[in-house]
């Protein structure tokens, strides 16, 4: 696949479809990215089109310092935190399953279970611990990546990753889920 | 490479996310034969990471590029530009420009008689009837001239007499004043009702 220096150089130069290889490529990790921040399908494809809008229309901008993924990664955080901002009202708490309503075999109920704990033990988190989370342990970006991505120093990010890891495994604790080695 | 329990620690995420070189894989692997507390970490991250996005569809994904591509060059179209404006819009705004200007010189001029040669004025010298007019007629317009003229050339309106007047009112006349004027509001003026 074409690098992206590339691509941008040829979107600015007038080639529009640049843009279209430039989304393909991207945009399974940025819809991942913004449906963890938000937990919500529809809000996500939102946010996954608002957030590349954004990025082509500000890409003179982009001084090629970092990589496109970490800047396009920035605007999706960014995208998604102000969309969350403005409609605080509606509280990200997703439902817990109830196992009597299922028809699947048992291990899909506990699978489904234990994926509706894991997003509800991440929506406990304050924001910028979870997405440390999200951005270290989902993306798997190193924590100077995960850095730059929320503005921040690396040290921050350690902490807060180290925090947040602790702080789940308490929960998990809690609700009675065993970790074992 | 040597790598202590921390910097291990660290690495986790991306060693289950097969993102790094093989040279720190296999110092992480190496770490995690003996030591229980990473591997404890290790488990839990895999357990997070069962938490999976959900899949849109494929109608997203295929649309999505065309989507983002047309979004941007709508919005680019529709921006304000200037230079826009006076190339592509000259003719436009030449006209409305010619028409402003001709618009003001004509209301700058003050007297529009001047232009239309099918206005009649009304008072005009020679249209107007003198036969009909009487001496009480006469008597009034002058007065009334003399009144505006007056006002007109006073440069302090406060030196006008009903202004003074309306000055020196303490508050019992001004709500007299007030109700008398709202019962002649009423009455259509007939009332006939002085202030006192």
């Amino acid at each position: 696949m074409e690098d992206d220096r590339n691509l941008i150089k040829r979107y600015l130069a007038g080639d529009k479809r640049a843009v279209d290889e430039l989304v393909v490529k991207y945009q399974r990790y940025v819809y991942s990215l913004v449906y963890r921040i938000t937990n919500d399908i529809e809000e996500a494809k939102d946010l996954t089109q608002e957030t590349f809008i954004r990025a082509i229309k500000g890409i003179k901008n982009f001084r090629m310092e970092s990589s496109f993924k970490t800047w396009l990664y920035r605007i999706a955080v960014n995208t998604s935190l102000y969309h969350i901002r403005q409609n605080k009202s509606d509280e990200i708490e997703l439902e817990e399953s109830t196992p009597g309503k299922q028809t699947s075999a048992l291990s899909t109920i506990i699978e489904t279970e234990k994926k509706d704990h894991i997003k509800n033990s991440l929506n406990k988190l304050p924001e910028r611990q979870r997405l440390t989370v999200i951005l270290r342990v989902y993306e798997g970006m190193s924590c100077s990546e995960t850095a730059k991505v929320m503005g921040c120093s690396t040290g921050a990010v350690k902490t807060h990753y180290h925090n947040s890891v602790k702080r789940l495994r308490n929960i998990f604790k809690e609700k009675g889920y065993e970790i074992r080695p | 490479m040597k790598l202590d329990h921390d910097e291990i620690k660290e690495m986790l995420p991306e060693y289950l996310n097969e993102s790094l070189t093989e040279e720190m894989r296999n110092a992480v692997e190496i770490h995690l034969r003996n030591c229980e507390k990473c591997r404890s970490e290790l488990s839990f991250i895999k357990e997070l990471i069962i938490a999976d996005a959900p899949d849109p569809g494929d109608l997203f994904w295929e649309f999505l590029p065309q989507r983002v591509r047309v979004a941007v060059e709508e919005e680019k179209s529709n921006r304000f530009s200037l230079k826009s404006l006076l190339f592509k819009q000259l003719p436009i705004a030449a006209t409305i420009v010619a028409l402003l200007v001709l618009i003001f010189s004509y209301e700058k001029s003050g007297d529009i008689t001047e232009y239309d040669p099918f206005f009649k004025d009304p008072f005009a010298a020679e249209v107007i009837d003198y036969s009909v007019i009487t001496e009480n007629d006469i008597l009034s317009i002058t007065e009334y001239l003399a009144d505006n003229e007056l006002y007109l050339r006073s440069d302090n309106l406060m030196d006008y007499s009903y202004y003074r007047e309306f000055a020196s009112l303490n508050s019992r006349e001004l709500d007299n004043l007030y109700e008398t004027l709202k019962i002649e509001q009423q009455s259509g003026g007939k009332n006939g009702k002085e202030f006192t």
